[in-house]
């Protein structure tokens, strides 16, 4: 049953934007982030949809797998889009009924929200989609680089995480080893109410807890017979080449700012 | 012969405890030989293992490894190079997200520039049989393959000893076999020293010299065929016998008319088909 677990939600093909550099891919979605709050009418909204569809074409990746992304988010945005349409009080009366009155400012308000934040998660599964978390966490080790002169420990994160991901399918390959043997003496993981649920869980979490400490310290042991002595004086195998693709994406997106600060109202 | 690692008069305690794990051991070892380290648990094999690539120092003595000494603060890296050790679990050394990457932890810490790096990796991974799986995740791998890269990464620091600190005990049969074979080849072919610790006498059957722990002393040392005469010491050292041997034993309680206990189920059988 937790098999096949795909770690976070990478979707594997050959893309121009899965060649990228996830250094070029990280800049360029936290750049998007604050440019998408830039556009305030139709025209720099359609252009911010059009820039999104074609990186969203050029990634390869199905619509269903996107939709996958958006669908936790989607109430979210019902939810705020509603709520602009029913408060906002500004333009022309479109529609009266009673205490409810809709105005047009606030129709167009309400889609504009919504399209903000549909745009925003669009581009940021995009990056966790077309890129495989160990090369995001590769790429941010690079970036923050600068940050270790005051002393900010990114190797030592940046190895963490690794480590985290190498570790996520064996510590799920135990879960359900102690999940056989707890069911296998009777516990009963998915019957009942809530509460008694979650307390057929506290046997399965312990041994986990345990069993990942004992981990923890026969690593840290392997690793040290392994020569480990921190960051400094390291080499490295994962090697992180920048194309004129990755230049090429970012002049795009500066030339997007430029045009949205142009075109905006 | 010449000595590779020699440990001189150790003592060794665990911070907190009373009595010490390791009493007065004094060892050699040799270039080339496959050593094996047997004893039961709490023996002081595996703090005696932990003691020669300076992952624990001694309280009283020395361990050298030609001639760095692990008390010696600018030694201990040459000595972790020179030194390579395969643990137990091999869930619990594997680093990296993929073979690739894990062979590449320790030449990372040592400061090998890529390309070298690339051209070891390769090397490594064919010495050992695992260049089809370069780019396997852990998960996607058997005990014993993951136990093979272990000795792939330790390889690719060109070692001239590797510890097998319980390496095949988590192992199935078939893993079990693959790993001993693959280290085989290794002492047998490039000359790599081996220490093997194992409370398992069938392992240390192969081996050209073993050495027997209990409650931590060197109980004994010698040659397999010599040490595996000495029933009562293994008895009190709470080892089981080989197998060939107990059956040897028992058929001679029957009347078998066997000279000694043999070692092996070939020398067994030898002896049996030529009996009158």
């Amino acid at each position: 049953m937790l098999q096949n677990v795909i770690i976070g939600q990478y979707y594997p093909a050959s893309s121009p934007l899965h060649r990228m550099d996830s250094r070029s891919k990280l800049i360029a979605a936290f750049f998007y982030l604050f440019i998408v709050f830039l556009a305030n009418n139709w025209i720099t909204y359609g252009l911010l949809i059009a820039f999104t569809a074609v990186t969203i074409s050029a990634s390869k990746v199905p619509l269903r797998f996107l939709y996958k992304g958006l669908k936790p988010i989607l109430i979210l945005v019902v939810f705020t889009m509603l709520l602009h349409i029913f408060l906002t009080k500004e333009g022309d009366v479109l529609y009266k009924a009673g205490w409810l009155e809709i105005y047009e400012g606030g129709v167009i308000q309400g889609i504009f929200i919504a399209m903000r934040l549909l745009l925003l998660v669009l581009m940021t599964s995009l990056l966790t989609l077309t890129t495989t978390p160990i090369d995001i966490t590769d790429g941010l080790e690079h970036l923050l680089g600068p940050l270790k002169k005051w002393k900010l420990p990114v190797h030592e994160f940046a190895l963490m995480m690794s480590i985290s991901l190498r570790f996520i399918p064996t510590l799920l390959q135990e879960t359900e080893k102690i999940m056989k043997a707890q069911m296998a003496r009777g516990a009963d993981f998915t019957s009942g109410p809530i509460k008694e649920r979650a307390k057929a869980f506290v046997p399965l979490l312990v041994p986990l807890f345990v069993s990942s400490f004992k981990r923890a310290e026969e690593l840290a042991l392997a690793m040290e017979a392994r020569g480990y002595r921190g960051g400094e004086g390291r080499t490295r195998l994962r090697a992180l080449e920048w194309h004129n693709r990755d230049t090429f994406a970012l002049v795009l997106l500066i030339l997007l700012t430029i045009s949205l600060f142009l075109l905006r109202s | 012969m010449e000595s590779i690692i020699s440990v001189k008069d150790v003592t060794f305690f665990y911070p907190g405890e009373e009595t010490a794990t390791l009493k007065n051991v004094s060892l050699d070892v040799y270039k080339g030989e496959w050593l094996s380290i047997v004893g039961h648990n709490g023996s002081g094999k595996s703090t005696l293992a932990k003691l020669l690539n300076g992952l624990l120092l001694p309280n009283e003595g020395t361990v050298n490894v030609s001639e760095y000494v692990t008390a010696r603060e600018d030694d201990i890296w040459e000595i972790r190079r020179q030194v390579g050790m395969v643990f137990q679990n091999p869930d619990n050394q594997f680093v990296g997200t993929s073979v690739q990457d894990d062979i590449a932890f320790g030449l990372e810490n040592f400061g090998v520039p890529r390309e070298e790096m690339i051209k070891r990796i390769n090397e490594s991974v064919q010495r050992v049989g695992m260049e089809a799986f370069l780019n396997q995740e852990p998960h996607q791998l058997s005990g014993g393959q993951k136990q093979r890269v272990a000795i792939a990464g330790i390889l690719a620091q060109k070692p001239s000893v590797i510890v097998l600190d319980e390496a095949t005990s988590m192992l199935d049969p078939v893993g079990r076999i693959e790993v001993m074979e693959t280290v085989r080849e290794l002492n047998q072919n490039e000359g790599i020293t081996v220490i093997s610790i194992t409370h398992d006498l069938e392992e240390a059957l192969s081996a050209d010299r073993v050495v027997v722990m209990k409650m931590g002393e060197k109980a004994a040392e010698g040659k397999p065929d010599t040490i595996f005469q000495q029933r009562d010491l293994l008895k009190s050292a709470g080892l089981d016998l080989p197998f060939s041997l107990k059956l040897s034993e028992a058929l001679r309680r029957q009347g078998v008319e066997l000279d000694r206990g043999y070692l092996t189920q070939e020398e067994l059988v030898n002896a049996l088909w030529k009996l009158a």
